[in-house]
């Protein structure tokens, strides 16, 4: 494997696994690092295998500040905390028909947007609203274009936008991808065998940056965010993930540790990938890394909508489709490569393609989106066992479609009118959508 | 050194300069990257083909070129079998047999060459059309799975490969004993251009017999041979049909020029390069037998020709296996046969059996299972009246009752076995001789009007060889793209080459369910027969355990593809034997992997999973 020189810069930022842990918690802590390996690091805790991971187990309460080598990270660490288990949200689920064709791609089905992306002929030729209403065709079918939220794109044709599902044609662009093309709002992104290349839907400009993209493994991107995944050091650690830097010149590491890293994604300020025995997802802006054990040697991909992330789990008979804000399809046989958009995830169970709409969708104190004001106080009547007296500030998603907003209050549910995005509660909230 | 003995060695020294010009040509930095692989090629049959002409014309000593060339690469095929049988196949040591088996240079056999130059005004555009298949990248089927698969895999383990687990490798493999040394000096190029060449050969000696046997027969059997898809679709790839009727044919001409021994010779290397040649080899004995009633020649004789399979027998009996497997089936009674027979053609019955020649000829699709999977020229249907004004002459011309019996033998055992028009290709020259001494037999009219119904049947058997040539040409000359080529072509070709390239130096492959092992730079176990019965097999055996004994034999990563079988390709299997044979086991096979193993890679209908 021929190494390939990169500007590698370690990060500043220590990531632990909760901003907030509760008092006794023992979280785990990563330093994005870029030395040589085994890392050799002046810090307590760190071994060989780990290497640049530590478990730190918190025993006074308030701000506990982590420091290593100049890196550091201030934790509140909380007097009562939430129960980790996922709560299982409501579904309704519908199978649809029109999206059963077989792909050539086994990555669609998928959704874009509000849109199920499905084929014709094997090929990417159809666009569904996933509420029902007018299909688009998307002419020229592509057999294997890369799909983001903004819409589906094909290396040296073009790509449809996901806002009307217009033809953008693209210049040709003489590249050898050895992963599905990652697509964005503004711009694609195409790993080569060497290089990590960005360019405009027009494929006008490519910029190039050196890399070593593991292949089949689509990049992430985002607003705020190009990640990929990268061999550059596969020998000593496996597949490790990088992010371009904010001003595009140079790689940086996000995760390298031991065992493969492998199937990003990007939404808004998260990105998140699949390590072995965890799925995790972190905050670009905080640094915090949520960690969601889950045996997942048969996943394909990766679905990320905002902080909350889908994937396959083995439950050790078969495979579910698994989200980290609890909605699941699960049941006989296998739920496969899931694919999350607001309320919605586009899943294949068997043959066929379904669509599990949830009913409710559910925000704690603890929740990514979450901001508390105070600590939390343990609470026989709070909606995991904890409240925060002095609030919490909640920046919830825009849904599509008619939802009530509810707040959790002395053990029920309390109606706070139609949804909104900016709330303040003491306890969590839930969107209701209405039927 | 007398003059006249310099002059002995002209020819000689001209054959050793033009090599060395191409071995220059090769290593020399200036030639154009895409041009190498082409010219690599023809240089290792350059080689090859003087070496085998070398030892087969040594034993011979008197001969024409094209029987010396194919004794060669039969007694090579059997040379190789010994080396292969010690471990010691390598580029050096294949080297070393090329360079010792053109020491028979040194005994002057006598070889002539008898080709009528009015023949190259076909064989010219036939060769042209060959070498836009001979010079791209292999994606035919039956070249990644077996013909290119065997070969590589031999050069990567150093020996002979084999077994349950490798079972395609337990089929006599004298010619491609000699793929081997051809891709090892040539790449995959090395075998499809000497393909190529045999394939040309067995076109202009079937004239030159033909015409031999009557006038203008020879033009009629190559115009049946040119003119049938099922012939041409096999120019360039690297195959072993028309190797086969190629032994076939000196055989047939042995036993006309009443040599016994050179029939027997190339009876047998027929045989163990493909057994479908064996009807012809029948009839031709059967028909030697009739016409010079000497039972002692003819019991010879047979001893002789067996004896050049016996080594491929006797190998699979020492490795505890049924001399004849794969094709003898796998141990499981009637579970798993090599073939589906009545897959093939319209029908087993009496009338469908008599329909025959008119169905083959009309119905005949390339892409169809009902079609025969192949196409021919209609002149055979036209030359019928022919070849009964033929075979009523035939007291008076043994040859004509030598060259029809041995053809109705030929057609005859194809119609007991499987309906696939490629089965034919071993009787081709056979048939084809039957027919150019129909049309050599009618008025002139009658040529006319066949002549007539050649060229009808001419666009349908054409098209779809140039489709199946267009996008190889265009990878060939330089106009298409190599990769995109394979990633379209190639099932699994992405999977294969992740592995390649991705998967440790040390991993240890199994090819469950997938074709194209040629691509696969590591070493391997299974791969795919017909109908994929190695995998099924093994699944049968071990059942949950597949996964466990696969680890065991040191597998690492797992190849696998999805056929999705289909029942309405076995209509004449029950529902229960269709589900126990093939959905059940494939299914099982998935949950197996879903459960046991980590996806590391998927594309389509590939995936590649670490154990």
């Amino acid at each position: 494997m021929a190494a390939v020189a990169l500007p590698l810069e370690p990060e500043s930022q220590l990531h632990p696994e909760r901003l907030d842990p509760a008092l006794g918690q023992t979280i785990q802590v990563d330093l994005a690092y870029a030395g040589p390996w085994p890392a050799a690091l002046s810090w307590d805790g760190v071994d060989q295998a780990e290497g640049t991971q530590a478990w730190v187990t918190l025993t006074s309460l308030g701000e506990t500040v982590l420091r290593v080598d100049g890196a550091e990270v201030v934790l509140d660490v909380q007097p009562a905390r939430n129960r980790s288990d996922l709560i299982r949200l409501p579904i309704g689920k519908r199978p649809v028909p029109d999206a059963d064709r077989a792909c050539f791609d086994p990555r669609f089905p998928a959704l874009s947007g509000p849109w199920i992306v499905a084929c014709e002929g094997g090929k990417v030729a159809r666009a569904l609203p996933i509420q029902g209403g007018e299909e688009r065709l998307l002419e020229p079918a592509i057999k294997s274009p890369g799909i983001g939220a903004s819409g589906v794109y094909g290396l040296s044709r073009g790509g449809w936008s996901s806002q009307d599902w217009g033809w953008q044609a693209g210049k040709p662009a003489p590249l050898s991808p050895v992963a599905p093309l990652g697509v964005g709002l503004e711009q694609v992104v195409v790993l080569t065998a060497d290089a990590v290349v960005r360019m405009p839907w027009d494929a006008g400009q490519r910029r190039a940056l050196p890399a070593a993209p593991a292949s089949w493994y689509a990049p992430a991107v985002s607003e705020q965010a190009v990640v990929w995944v990268d061999r550059r050091d596969a020998a000593w650690t496996g597949l490790d993930v990088l992010r371009l830097s904010e001003d595009g010149q140079s790689a940086q590491v996000l995760v390298r540790a031991p065992g493969d890293q492998a199937h990003v994604a990007a939404s808004e300020q998260w990105v998140a990938w699949i390590e072995p025995h965890f799925v995790v997802v972190q905050d670009l802006h905080s640094g915090e890394r949520r960690r969601y054990p889950s045996d997942t040697h048969t996943a394909s991909g990766l679905s990320l909508w905002g902080p909350v992330a889908c994937w396959e789990h083995w439950n050790g008979e078969d495979v579910d489709a698994v989200c980290s804000d609890g909605l699941i399809a699960d049941g006989p046989g296998h739920q496969r490569s899931p694919s999350r958009y607001q309320g919605w995830m586009l899943y294949r169970d068997g043959e066929r393609t379904m669509v599990a709409t949830a009913v409710e969708l559910v925000w704690d104190d603890d929740a990514p989106r979450a901001q508390r004001l105070g600590a939390r106080v343990s609470g026989p009547s709070a909606y995991q066992g904890a409240w925060v007296p002095e609030g919490v500030r909640y920046s919830l998603p825009p849904l599509e479609g008619d939802w009530t907003l509810e707040q959790w209050q002395d053990g029920a549910w309390i109606s706070l009118g139609p949804y909104f995005q900016d709330v303040m509660a003491t306890d969590a909230v839930r969107a209701v959508r209405i039927p | 050194m007398s003059a006249d003995a310099l002059k002995a060695w002209v020819p000689q020294l001209a054959g050793l300069a033009v090599l060395g010009l191409l071995v220059a040509l090769v290593v020399s930095s200036g030639v154009d990257p895409r041009v190498l692989p082409g010219l690599r090629g023809l240089g290792a049959v350059v080689l090859w083909g003087v070496a085998a002409t070398g030892l087969g014309g040594a034993l011979l000593s008197r001969a024409r070129v094209g029987e010396a060339l194919a004794l060669g690469v039969g007694v090579l095929g059997l040379l190789l079998l010994l080396l292969g049988a010690l471990g010691m196949l390598s580029t050096w040591m294949l080297g070393g047999v090329a360079l010792a088996a053109c020491c028979g240079w040194i005994l002057k056999p006598e070889l002539q060459v008898d080709l009528d130059p009015a023949v190259l005004w076909v064989l010219v555009p036939v060769a042209a059309l060959g070498l836009g298949v001979a010079l791209a990248p292999p994606v035919d089927t039956d070249e990644i799975y077996q013909h290119l698969a065997l070969p590589k895999l031999m050069l990567n383990t150093g020996g002979l490969v084999g077994g349950m687990l490798t079972p395609d490798g337990s089929r006599p493999v004298p010619l491609h004993l000699n793929y081997t040394a051809l891709l090892a000096f040539g790449g995959s190029a090395g075998p499809k251009l000497f393909h190529l060449g045999a394939a040309l050969l067995l076109m202009a000696e079937v004239h030159r017999l033909g015409e031999k046997l009557a006038s203008r027969a020879g033009w009629g059997a190559l115009a049946v041979l040119v003119g049938s898809y099922t012939v041409l679709r096999e120019l360039g790839l690297a195959d072993n049909n028309l190797p086969a009727a190629l032994m076939c044919l000196y055989a047939l001409r042995a036993q006309l020029d009443n040599a016994p021994w050179r029939m027997a010779l190339f009876s047998g290397l027929a045989l163990s390069i493909k057994y479908t040649a064996a009807p012809v080899v029948f009839g031709l004995y059967f028909c030697d037998l009739v016409q010079r009633r000497d039972l002692k020649r003819s019991a010879l004789a047979t001893v002789l020709a067996l004896g050049m399979v016996t080594p491929w027998w006797l190998r699979n009996l020492f490795e505890g296996l049924h001399p004849l497997f794969p094709y003898a089936g796998w141990p499981a009674g009637d579970r798993f046969v090599f073939a589906y027979i009545e897959r093939y053609g319209m029908g087993r019955d009496a009338l469908s059996m008599l329909m025959l020649p008119w169905n083959a000829t009309l119905h005949g699709d390339p892409t169809k299972y009902q079609g025969f999977l192949g196409r021919i020229s209609p002149l055979g249907l036209a030359a019928i009246p022919g070849m009964a004004l033929a075979a009523w002459k035939a007291r008076e011309r043994p040859a004509f009752a030598v060259v029809l019996g041995t053809a109705a033998f030929a057609w005859l055992g194809w119609t007991l076995g499987a309906h696939w028009l490629r089965y034919l290709l071993p009787a081709a020259p056979l048939l084809a001789l039957a027919v150019g001494l129909g049309v050599s037999q009618l008025p002139k009219w009658g040529q006319a009007l066949a002549l007539g119904v050649a060229l009808i049947g001419l666009p349908s058997n054409l098209r779809p060889v140039l489709e199946q040539v267009q996008p190889l040409a265009k990878v060939s000359f330089g106009a298409g793209e190599r990769q995109a080529l394979l990633e379209e072509e190639v099932p699994g070709y992405s999977a294969i080459q992740w592995v390649n390239e991705e998967a440790p130096a040390d991993a240890r492959v199994a090819l469950t369910f997938a074709w194209a092992g040629y691509y696969l730079d590591k070493p391997y176990l299974l791969g795919s027969v017909e109908d994929h019965v190695p995998m099924r097999h093994l699944l049968y055996l071990h059942g949950p355990e597949t996964v466990d004994v696969l680890r065991q034999l040191g597998v690492t990563h797992v190849v696998s593809g999805r056929v999705r079988f289909i029942h309405k390709s076995y209509p004449f299997l029950s529902d229960a034997i269709f589900r126990e044979q093939f959905s059940d086991p494939e299914a099982v096979w998935e949950a197996l992997l879903l459960e046991n193993a980590t996806l590391v890679y998927r594309d389509g209908r590939y995936g590649v999973w670490r154990l």
